[in-house]
């Protein structure tokens, strides 16, 4: 985007005077929390649990669901730091196509050994990102349309490398992060550590102004490590897939909040023109933006062919709308500067919910993305109806 | 709307005798959340009335604004408004306009693509089955323009010519065309050099003369004092003054917004008078910019020296180049600047842009502070320590030592007596003036060596206002160099030891404040411009 359209946007947004802006109303303010956020996903659950008589909720559909859910959320945290910084991603399903053709490619001819496929796909990443970066914030590009331009790219890149055919031929090495389970000794460690990041917010309970928040906090932690905790015990242990986006989900959320360079993600999305006069280098930033989504694009594509064994020529599509979707759902803003990685993860969760609840169910999957798209849009609107103060129309 | 067209051009011609009320409110309350903006205001509004409102920052003349042209709609307050003796249920801002209410901005709202006919003449377009009426539609717009004295080429786009007083304008005819009874000026003159101000509260008295109701919403006191019939002053959602204007002086206005008596009125530096040229911080020699779509205003050959612990102030009307003056220097511009730029004894090329500014130690305060100084939604504190710059924020530039911005910012928000509810309230909260002091307190955590303000207390409180100024003596006492640039004379015969006058982006000539008057600044810096 370049800093003519943000400022004009800018401009607009500067004639309300922020001391009388209206404040939404307080059901608005709830739909649009994570609290709102999981009374959905509960909803949703109890009445899918109906629906199915329980199939639902069963150890094996909730690993099942943990497991569809995880690529779309390691992308979507991506597209979070990207739409933070109010920018967009269109071209990460078509770059997850062409990598996983790519890692098919390698691993099919056998030549390599599976550390360097790996590296190719993490090198792609950053190559991807530094690319989007380049034409967005170097070159001006509006992101919209430099990463429409990716999207059809590399989808013709993948089918001309590929030859329209599914490459198969992954090797074990790699199959292990898309299909291993972590049992034992290893899983219990793992849900050890969960469960004292959980407990971590307690740190801030002598503050009287974040007590409160700091035990729902918790409380809602711990809850979600014991359905982990139950459902990977009693189940076939905790999914590779779901392990990784975890760790990331940890990851990105410390670094989003504690780094400087998270600082600034927020700061340029809520008012770039202000970042750069105190002194953000905006276009590094915006940058760095595209590498991060780029890199855990990759990863994905190496979960997803690990999963199935194979590249299917359709790998990755409507990925970078299931993305910008969970994004959108989990709370964050397209006009940027908001978003938490929690939020994300439970967008996923959301949409990963219907649509796995609907199959369940038989639902063909044309009626599935009606629901997906429908979702999608209530979401935006809300996003919008509270930004104009609660207000359900324009004028 | 056709009919509108042909009686429009007369502001008179509303039913409506001059003398009677035009707007009569009544108990008005308007509740945001739990804040009460409005507390049972009452006023009255006669036709050809100018009625001056004043008030703090936050007192609530923004909110009494918004109801009477339709911002605030009916539902949101609650309370009797009645317009020419009807109840006024206004739905949206529209609904106000077609009934006779217009606000006129403080910068105005023009589109930039159209000519001004086209911007006169917006959402009430002369037409014939659809099809605009072309020569109709320049007709009528020449002719409110001419009704406010502008003999202007309508057909012209509004760019070509651009200028605060210009959109204030087209938006003043396109209310005269629409047969408005009742004008909101809303801080209309703030953005103007003093001859456009001048020119729009000369219309303000020929609109009333005409007939028309106007409220004058503005900081400006002696421009109230100038134009107004009858003040109202509110303070805290309440009504405390509603008075003739004659009579009144500028004192006991200042002690109702207040509500207790000023601080003592400021004198100037206390060191003014001494040497320039002794320990000099920041000069530039035969420094020019060109103008582009960030900078409208070619500057320079300009030349000055600045010392340490100095206040230079830089003059010009709207227009002259002192914006681009400071963004140049700060390295926001467009294309680079020729000349040199000599920082703390280094012979340097420009600035990059504000990374490297901050970075040696130039760190600049813009004019528009919505547009490019406040993340709304970001906390007091992340607004504050924005960047990060300041070396014990963080972990070697990596991590964010969240204790220590705390403490810092805490100090800050005392020190500068920043009125929040806390360091975690997001900064679109604040008022002006508490927006304008977290950006003063995130130059200080910047620790800068050079200073540059662009219009330090533009549409901000009386009472701000001066914590601002005892800020920017204090810090230059300290040994802070400080470059302010303002449109109002007072403020810079106040704060500047020398000033440098600007006129069509060129360097007119630089003057010691002590022995300048408002007068001389006016007059060197070139008087007329036409709008």
């Amino acid at each position: 985007m370049s800093d003519q359209v943000s400022n004009s946007d800018l401009a607009v947004a500067s004639s309300a005077s922020p001391a009388a802006a209206p404040q939404p109303s307080s059901w608005l303010m709830l739909f649009r929390s994570t609290g709102g956020l999981l009374l959905a996903i509960a909803i949703i659950w109890c009445m899918f649990f109906i629906l199915t008589d329980g199939i639902f909720l069963s150890d094996r559909n909730i690993i099942n669901l943990m497991r569809q859910t995880s690529i779309t959320a390691i992308v979507a945290m991506g597209m979070l730091v990207v739409i933070a910084q109010g920018e967009i991603d269109l071209s990460v399903g078509s770059f997850m196509g062409l990598t996983a053709t790519v890692i098919a490619l390698v691993e099919s001819s056998g030549a390599f050994p599976p550390v360097v496929t790996i590296l190719a796909a993490l090198v792609m990443g950053v190559l991807l990102g530094l690319w989007n970066g380049t034409w967005v914030a170097r070159l001006g590009v509006p992101a919209f349309v430099a990463t429409l331009g990716g999207m059809l790219a590399f989808r013709g890149a993948s089918l001309a490398v590929s030859g329209g055919r599914t490459i198969s031929g992954i090797r074990d090495e790699i199959r292990f992060f898309g299909e291993a389970f972590i049992t034992g000794p290893p899983l219990w460690i793992f849900l050890a550590l969960a469960f004292v990041m959980a407990l971590l917010p307690l740190r801030h309970i002598g503050d009287p102004a974040r007590q409160k928040q700091a035990l729902i906090t918790v409380a809602l932690a711990v809850a979600g490590v014991v359905i982990l905790a139950w459902t990977t015990l009693s189940y076939r242990g905790l999914p590779m897939p779901v392990a990784i986006t975890l760790v990331i989900a940890v990851l990105m959320s410390l670094a989003l909040r504690n780094l400087v360079w998270g600082r600034h993600v927020y700061a340029i999305g809520g008012n770039r023109a202000a970042a750069r006069v105190a002194g953000i280098n905006v276009a590094r930033q915006i940058i760095i933006g595209y590498v991060i989504i780029g890199v855990l694009t990759a990863i994905g594509a190496i979960l997803f062919v690990g999963r199935l064994g194979a590249a299917p020529p359709e790998t990755g599509y409507f990925v970078e709308l299931s993305a910008i979707s969970a994004v959108v759902i989990g709370g964050a803003s397209l006009y940027g500067g908001s978003g938490t990685i929690p939020g994300v993860l439970l967008g996923a969760l959301l949409m990963q919910s219907l649509s796995n609840g609907l199959s369940l169910l038989n639902v063909p999957s044309a009626y599935q993305n009606i629901t997906s798209g429908l979702v999608l849009m209530l979401a935006v609107y809300l996003d919008s109806v509270s930004k104009r103060g609660g207000r359900p129309f324009v004028r | 709307m056709a009919a509108r067209h042909s009686a429009a051009v007369q502001v008179a011609s509303s039913p409506v005798a001059a003398g009677d009320s035009i707007i009569e409110i009544d108990g008005l309350v308007v509740d945001f959340g739990h804040q009460r903006a409005l507390d049972h205001v009452s006023l009255t509004v006669h036709s050809g009335e100018i009625v001056g409102l004043v008030g703090a920052n936050g007192a609530g003349k923004s909110t009494l604004g918004r109801v009477l042209v339709g911002e605030l709609p009916t539902g949101t307050y609650s309370g009797q408004f009645r317009l020419a003796g009807a109840a006024a249920d206004f739905r949206s801002s529209r609904d106000a306009h077609l009934a006779g209410i217009s606000l006129v901005h403080q910068e105005g709202a023009a589109v930039e693509q159209l000519s001004i006919g086209e911007n006169v003449m917006l959402m009430n377009e002369p037409n014939r089955w659809g099809v605009i009426d072309w020569q109709k539609l320049h007709g009528t717009a020449h002719h409110a323009l001419q009704r406010l004295g502008l003999a202007i080429d309508t057909h012209q786009p509004v760019s070509t010519h651009g200028g605060v007083a210009l959109t204030e304008h087209i938006e003043i005819a396109r209310s005269i065309v629409m047969g408005t009874r009742v004008f909101v000026f809303d801080e209309s003159t703030s953005a103007l050099a003093q001859d456009d101000v001048k020119v729009v509260l000369t219309r303000m008295k020929e609109l009333a003369a005409n007939g028309a109701a106007i409220i004058f919403i503005s900081h400006r006191l002696m421009e109230i004092l100038a134009v107004c019939h009858r003040i109202v002053v509110l303070r805290d959602g309440r009504k405390v003054m509603d008075a003739d204007i004659a009579g009144q002086d500028k004192d006991a206005i200042v002690r109702a917004i207040l509500g207790r008596d000023p601080l003592g009125q400021s004198s100037g530096m206390g060191d003014k008078g001494r040497s320039p040229g002794t320990s000099p911080i920041l000069s530039v020699r035969d420094w020019r910019t060109t103008s582009g779509p960030r900078n409208r205003v070619a500057v320079g050959p300009i030349s000055f020296t600045l010392d340490r612990g100095e206040v230079l102030g830089i003059y010009g009307p709207l227009g002259a180049g002192k914006s681009e003056l400071l963004n140049s220097i700060f390295g926001l511009r467009d294309g680079d600047p020729q000349g040199d730029l000599i920082f703390d004894m280094n012979g340097r090329i420009p600035f990059s842009g504000p990374e490297e500014a901050i970075a040696a130690g130039v760190v600049m305060i813009t004019a528009e502070r919505q547009r490019d100084g406040i993340i709304p939604q970001l906390s007091v504190l992340e607004n504050m320590t924005l960047g990060l710059h300041r070396p014990d924020l963080t972990w070697r530039s990596f991590a964010v030592r969240h204790e220590r911005c705390r403490q810092t910012c805490a100090a800050l928000v005392k020190q500068l007596q920043i009125k929040t509810a806390g360091l975690d309230q997001p900064a679109g909260m604040l008022s002006g003036g508490n927006q304008q002091k977290i950006l003063l307190a995130r130059a200080v955590i910047n620790d800068p060596k050079v200073l540059l303000i662009d219009e330090p207390t533009r549409g901000i409180d009386v009472g701000a206002k001066q914590d601002v100024y005892a800020w920017i003596r204090g810090s230059a006492r300290k040994g802070m160099a400080i470059i302010v640039a303002s449109l109002e004379e007072s403020e810079l015969l106040d704060l500047a030891d020398r000033i440098v006058i600007l006129r069509d982006g060129r360097h007119v000539e630089t003057v010691n404040s002590g022995e300048t008057t408002e007068r001389d600044l006016i007059e060197l810096s070139g008087g007329a411009t036409s709008v």
